[in-house]
């Protein structure tokens, strides 16, 4: 009987190709009835190798794998399987004495009855793999990707295996060649085809493992998306407004664009400021003939992440000018922008505005901040408020807050404003000593895009939202979450801070920010002893227990989601202005839920003065980018980042990491990587479900958003 | 001389006062102020040769202006924009300068947060009275920001 089986497995053996070396059957002088076979074994590997083995056996409780010499024979993945089922043995790392391990199953039920197998071990194989060409992250669902592989040192040109896992649902790889070896180097060539539906966690992780030593591998992750836009998902007459710092100073820009849905600009106005040149200008359509004679190249495009480049060409003064953006929508009616052309570095928003604008649509309670610079002194200047619209002309009574580089004042504010044209324009004028004039640009009946543009006092550039039922706030209706982020200049230069909190709707709250001020960066730091007061007005105040820091904060419309106005889902929240000497910031209060960070976003993020990498800089870059974010807290995606002077570095890989803060749920470390040798130690914190906000916190300061992408 | 021992003198005081700040970790308690203040009452002057402008990435972030004194090197924050714009701060190596600011400390190190830099023949003004860094100074030109195209070849 036991001739018979030892007969037959060699002959199996023997038919599969293998070497047979060490094979014997089972049942060792044991209990007859039990048999105990191992299917097969390389005659040698190499150290750290692995391979699959298994057990025939007619005893059902199966077979225990162990293998000498002891402690140095390498290891079993299960110690004990099933007949016929699947383990995986592993090398050890180093040779063992002789050579040789003998691998053994031994029946669970009769521990005489065994089979063994010897394999020899080798020293490392010296193999090398590498990725010659990395796919693409995020790819497409069925998108596919021709990769390559380096194999350096495998003198048997044995090739590469591929694999990927979630197993199944990982995609699959065709068109393997390997390539002609040259100095003991070959290359593997293949396709990677993505799978038809996003795998769970979004990631697909491709394997390379050398097909002479299993030892040797290469893996990478790619997340894997649903396509979710095409130059259509963007149609419709769009406001935009963008702002930061250039060689000129401070920049403003606000607009009207419209879009046709197949990549056409088809008409629009705008009105930017600086310290040195206020103007208005209409945008070129595409195609249509500039005053060189010349076909605008007027347009946008937007991949399937809903990433693109939108370039506005206009007449002025006897010249053609240009400016671009990078643009990555959020929805079809919001877009964040950023400034990637050669001359700066200005970020901002795109928003699909309402039709059939009037007057009448400006009306209501308004909460507003718009930032900027002081133009004869060269120095921060932000205004801040509340005014009530009338719908036809005037504005009034509101409050005016103003610092001026730490001179602060607050005043009565009326101000009177023309209707608004076909493209939502109009002008605001306050009723001030010194003139104060903006044009506004109607998003809709509560969000206003501004520019400062009297081109004597200040250039500032922001927003206005509507209050809705926070028009009147006390104290008690301030409980609960809160996110803040502000950015601006201190003593130090640029700086920023994010941090959340809880209001006890007394008047006190607490809770954790992160903060860098021009360099010297300060994690998780305790928030306590603050305090904030509203007495039945939106303008309230908050500040820190020493008064080193104070600010006003102008609460908005709680159907209003601030970072993205047209998102039905709202938020509410505040607008925020800085009211101590010391520093110059504005930013945004958000009301905190907490929930599932998964999906795709879109990132709007600004670097501002400061050094990086020995790479010296003194103004903005500008970011935006389509990004997919696991549950695991990695994202990928693609953006452009621009130096000021450098131009555009279009469709950059990105990527991050985000780990929850087990003593502050909401708040997130991790890393952001514009370019592959920056992994920007970043911290987030969580507004919503669908946004977060981001600090990087080493020498250089930045700051920014990631907004969930709801495209159709 | 004289603002060599007062450099001295604001350091020995200030010294201990951050150093027991830098071990607060609470933002906003009494004993740390969360907004560091410039205090024009506190300005000091140094005079000195320019060894050198320096960016770098310690803190604080933007240009530092190194001027070597009699007594030693002292770091002369001038920040991120006055390199840049149409009044750039422009000095030689070597070239005798005064500056005016106030001393504090930051990540360890003493940094003079400088107002005005001043040669014999020009003041190059870094910082408002309140310490705030001004902005790049635009060209007194009417000149735009925007980039000049011609698509029929000559790019401006």
């Amino acid at each position: 009987m036991k001739t018979q089986t030892l007969f037959l497995l060699l002959a199996f053996a023997a038919a599969a190709g293998l070497s047979g070396c060490g094979i014997s059957s089972g049942g060792q002088g044991g209990n007859a009835a039990i048999n105990v076979a191992i299917a097969s074994t390389p005659a040698a590997m190499y150290v750290n190798d692995h391979f699959t083995i298994s057990a025939t056996t007619n005893d059902t409780a199966g077979v225990t794998w162990t293998c000498a010499p002891a402690r140095s024979c390498g290891a079993f993945a299960a110690s004990q399987t099933m007949n016929a089922a699947a383990n995986t043995y592993t090398a050890p790392a180093l040779v063992p004495s002789g050579n040789l391990v003998t691998l053994t199953a031994t029946s669970v039920t009769d521990s005489t009855s065994s089979a063994s197998a010897q394999v020899t071990i080798n020293a490392a194989s010296g193999i090398q793999v590498a990725w010659n060409t990395f796919p693409s992250s995020p790819l497409m669902v069925t998108g596919t990707e021709s990769l390559e592989v380096q194999v350096q040192g495998d003198s048997t040109n044995a090739g590469i295996t591929f694999e990927c896992t979630p197993v199944g649902v990982c995609g699959s790889f065709s068109q393997v060649t390997v390539g002609p070896p040259q100095n003991s180097i070959y290359a593997v060539d293949m396709v990677y085809t993505a799978p038809a539906n996003v795998p769970p966690g979004m990631v697909a992780t491709l394997v390379a493992t050398s097909t002479a030593d299993n030892a040797r591998s290469v893996s990478t992750p790619v997340t894997i998306v649903n396509s979710i836009s095409t130059v259509s998902t963007l149609s419709g007459t769009f406001a935009f407004m963008n702002r930061g710092i250039d060689a000129s100073g401070y920049n403003g820009i606000a607009g009207s664009v419209i879009l046709d849905g197949q990549g056409n600009v088809t008409g629009g106005e705008f009105d930017s400021a600086d310290p040195s040149a206020v103007i208005s200008a209409s945008i070129l359509p595409t195609g249509s003939v500039d005053i060189n004679g010349n076909a605008s190249v007027s347009g946008y495009t937007l991949d399937q992440f809903g990433h693109g480049i939108l370039t506005l060409e206009f007449n002025y003064n006897g010249s053609v000018y240009e400016m671009i953006y990078s643009l990555t929508a959020t929805s079809s009616s919001h877009a964040m922008l950023s400034e990637v052309d050669e001359m700066g570095d200005l970020t901002g928003t795109l928003d699909l505005q309402s039709a059939n604008f009037s007057a009448a649509q400006f009306a209501g309670n308004y909460s507003f901040v718009s930032a900027g610079e002081n133009i004869a002194h060269s120095v921060p200047m932000n205004f801040g408020g509340i005014f009530t619209a009338d719908g036809a002309s005037s504005i009034g009574p509101g409050t005016l807050d103003i610092n001026a580089a730490g001179t602060y004042r607050t005043g009565p504010l009326t101000a009177t404003f023309t209707p608004p044209d076909s493209y939502g324009r109009g002008t605001l004028t306050f009723a001030s000593a010194t003139p104060v004039s903006f044009a506004y640009y109607i998003v809709g009946p509560e969000v206003i895009r501004l520019v400062e543009i009297d081109a004597t006092t200040a250039v500032t550039a922001g927003s206005a939202y509507g209050q809705g039922s926070n028009a009147s706030v006390n104290n008690a209706q301030i409980a609960g979450n809160y996110v803040f982020v502000m950015h601006g200049y201190s003593v130090n230069g640029a700086n920023g801070m994010a941090g959340q909190f809880v209001a006890d709707g007394s008047g006190d709250f607490a809770g954790v920010l992160d903060s860098d001020d021009a360099g010297t960066a300060t994690l998780a730091a305790p928030l306590t002893g603050a305090t904030y007061s509203f007495t039945g007005s939106a303008r309230g105040s908050v500040a820190t227990q020493d008064g080193s820091f104070t600010a006003n904060v102008y609460m908005t419309d709680p159907n209003i989601n601030l970072l993205d106005p047209s998102n039905p889902k709202g938020g509410g929240g505040g607008l925020m202005l800085e009211t101590d000497a010391n520093a110059f910031d504005n930013g945004l209060l958000a009301v905190q839920t907490k929930g599932k960070i998964s999906g795709n976003y879109a990132m709007g993020w600004r670097y501002r003065p400061g050094t990086v990498n020995g790479f010296s800089n003194n103004f903005d870059v500008a970011v935006t980018a389509a990004l997919a974010i696991g549950p695991g807290g990695t994202f990928s995606g693609e953006g452009e980042w621009d130096v000021v002077l450098s131009g555009l570095a279009p469709d950059q890989p990105m990527n991050g990491t985000l780990t929850a803060d087990a003593n502050n749920p909401g708040r997130y470390t991790g890393t952001f990587s514009p370019s592959p040798d920056a992994d920007l130690p970043t911290t987030y914190y969580q507004m919503n479900d669908s946004q977060l906000v981001m600090l990087e916190t080493d020498p250089a300061v930045a700051d920014g958003f990631l907004v969930r992408q709801n495209l159709p | 001389m004289r603002a060599i021992v007062r450099v001295c003198a604001v350091l020995a005081i200030s010294a201990p006062m951050f150093a027991s700040a830098a071990q607060q970790t609470g933002i906003g308690a009494t004993s740390k102020p969360f907004r560091r203040t410039y205090n024009a009452s506190q300005e000091i002057t140094v005079t000195g040769n320019v060894r050198g402008i320096s960016v770098h990435g310690k803190a604080p972030a933007g240009a530092h202006l190194l001027i070597t004194t009699s007594h030693g090197l002292i770091d002369a924050h001038v920040g991120s924009f006055a390199l840049r714009g149409s009044q750039p701060l422009s000095l030689q190596t070597g070239e005798q300068v005064s500056v005016v600011g106030v001393m504090t400390w930051i990540d360890g190190s003493p940094i003079l947060l400088a107002r005005t830099v001043s040669t014999g023949t020009k003041t190059f003004v870094i910082r408002n009275e309140r310490g705030a860094l001004l902005f790049p100074r635009a060209s007194s030109a009417r000149q735009l920001r925007f980039k000049a195209v011609n698509r029929g070849g000559e790019q401006q």
